[in-house]
């Protein structure tokens, strides 16, 4: 009897790893967090495999820089339910407390949860994160990806801190006209940031926008959100009513179609292209290209394309 | 396709020559045979022919999966939203549950299976059976459960618990 029990389990139980690596990620990904890392905790390839898997750390990540700009480390934060863990990824792999983590001096955040539930957890934590160290931050980058997250970063997150800071920059998609709005930040707080103000074009008129170049501001984001509004902004710059270093941005499809078929008679030899992915963000490299070679990345919808309007003068 | 391919049947044959008769509206929810038939202009013809060989499959599983088919192909399309979805393992349907309550060596097989004939609504299916499998199990009966070799040592393993510990149930 013991015998046919014993060929029984050994029939009806198969090994993990038989399965196809392709089968394991499919069944991993159908795994909330906590399931995951019951598996992770079983043997240390399955821990590698789920680190590995896209599914698994795709909630936020906190990157923090050493003085030379390399990244020192990464975070990634590993959220679900309102609970999280943190784990610092670095050559050897080591675990470190979210105290330590925190100890850093300029972090990058980046926020792309699909989950609403998950990102407004990663909110509660940024701003618990800057309660207790914004002041001590050099820089704080936030990147998001989408309106959602960034209505929800507008609701809920006091950056007042921040204000303190050497340097605040937005990521590309953080409309600082807002930030205005919700009296996150004035003018006179922007005029002692270095670097980047977002303008979308729906919000702020040209006399607004001259104002803004009377106060000094160096760099000037848009967000193209029609083609007429484009044409004008160009046509203020082409003028030199603009001031000398005006940058613009678009991730918008219909203004790239326009640009690419021409219907905005410009220059495109004048202008700078830049490609965002999210880990280079903070050195964007800046490069002259053909506008041939805007034409073949404005046909990519899946990258985050930044033209950069740059007056040689 | 028009309406009398749908109604007409083709054969496949297992990888232990096993020849299914298959309503053709039935199997189309495999995408794999769907393009193998269209490829080979096949999906309009009156007979198709030979059996289809389904060379990774065995007729135990692909009867399993015939079954499945029959079940749920007038099920209506879901759509494509695997980017979006929250992660749920708890929406399997009560006839899926019946119907995947075997043993474990089957329901890989099945997986298996419902990978190479591309049939997404099973494999999902299984899949989040499998991840149910080890919800609210320990990491030692989940081992048990896969046949997985604890390689950590005393320290790590008790490192991986604290860390773990907003996780337990």
């Amino acid at each position: 009897m013991d015998d046919i029990l014993v060929l029984q389990l050994v029939i009806q139980t198969i090994c993990w790893f038989d399965m196809p690596l392709e089968i394991r990620e499919m069944i991993m990904n159908e795994m909330n967090t906590k399931i995951l890392l019951k598996l992770g905790a079983t043997c240390r390839k399955c821990q590698e495999e789920i680190q590995k898997s896209k599914n698994y750390f795709d909630s936020i990540v906190f990157m923090d820089y050493d003085d030379d700009e390399r990244i020192r480390f990464k975070y990634w934060i590993r959220i679900n339910d309102y609970c999280m863990v943190v784990q610092k990824i670095d050559e050897n792999n080591t675990n470190i407390s979210f105290e330590e983590f925190i100890r850093g001096e300029r972090v990058e955040v980046l926020l792309e949860h699909r989950n609403e539930n998950v990102r407004k957890v990663c909110l509660d934590i940024i701003r618990d994160y800057l309660e207790r160290i914004g002041n001590r931050l050099r820089e704080f980058v936030i990147e998001t990806m989408n309106s959602p997250i960034r209505s929800l970063l507008l609701s809920n997150l006091t950056l007042r801190n921040c204000t303190k800071l050497k340097e605040l920059r937005i990521g590309n998609t953080m409309r600082q006209i807002d930030l205005f709005e919700i009296g996150f930040i004035d003018f006179e707080t922007i005029k002692n940031i270095s670097s980047a103000i977002e303008i979308p074009s729906t919000s702020i008129n040209f006399n607004q926008l001259i104002q803004l170049r009377a106060r000094n501001i160096d760099i000037y984001y848009m967000e193209t959100l029609n083609e007429k509004d484009v044409q004008n902004y160009i046509e203020l710059w082409m003028d030199g009513k603009l001031h000398s270093n005006f940058w613009m941005f678009s991730i918008n499809t219909a203004y790239k179609k326009s640009l690419m078929t021409r219907k905005i008679d410009i220059d495109l030899s004048r202008f700078y292209f830049r490609e965002n992915t999210r880990y280079t963000s903070r050195k964007r490299i800046q490069s002259r290209v053909d506008p041939k070679s805007f034409l073949e990345i404005g046909e990519q919808t899946d990258i985050h394309l930044y033209l950069v309007v740059k007056n040689e003068k | 396709m028009t309406d009398a391919a749908q109604e007409r049947s083709i054969k496949l044959l297992s990888s232990d020559n096993e020849t299914f008769q298959v309503p053709r509206n039935v199997i189309r929810l495999s995408n794999t045979i769907n393009t193998l038939l269209q490829d080979l202009g096949l999906d309009d013809e009156e007979d198709a022919g030979d059996a289809i060989p389904v060379q990774n499959v065995t007729s135990t599983i692909l009867k399993k999966v015939i079954a499945w088919c029959q079940h749920h192909h007038e099920d209506p399309v879901a759509a494509d939203d695997s980017d979006s979805r929250e992660k749920r393992t708890d929406d399997i349907s009560s006839w899926d549950v019946e119907f995947l309550k075997v043993d474990q060596g089957t329901l890989f097989e099945l997986i298996l299976a419902a990978n190479y004939l591309d049939i997404k609504g099973l494999l999902d299916v299984s899949c989040k059976t499998v991840a149910n499998m080890i919800k609210g199990k320990s990491p030692e009966e989940i081992r048990r459960t896969f046949n997985i070799k604890n390689d950590f040592t005393p320290e790590e393993e008790e490192q991986i618990r604290k860390e773990n510990a907003w996780c337990e149930d």
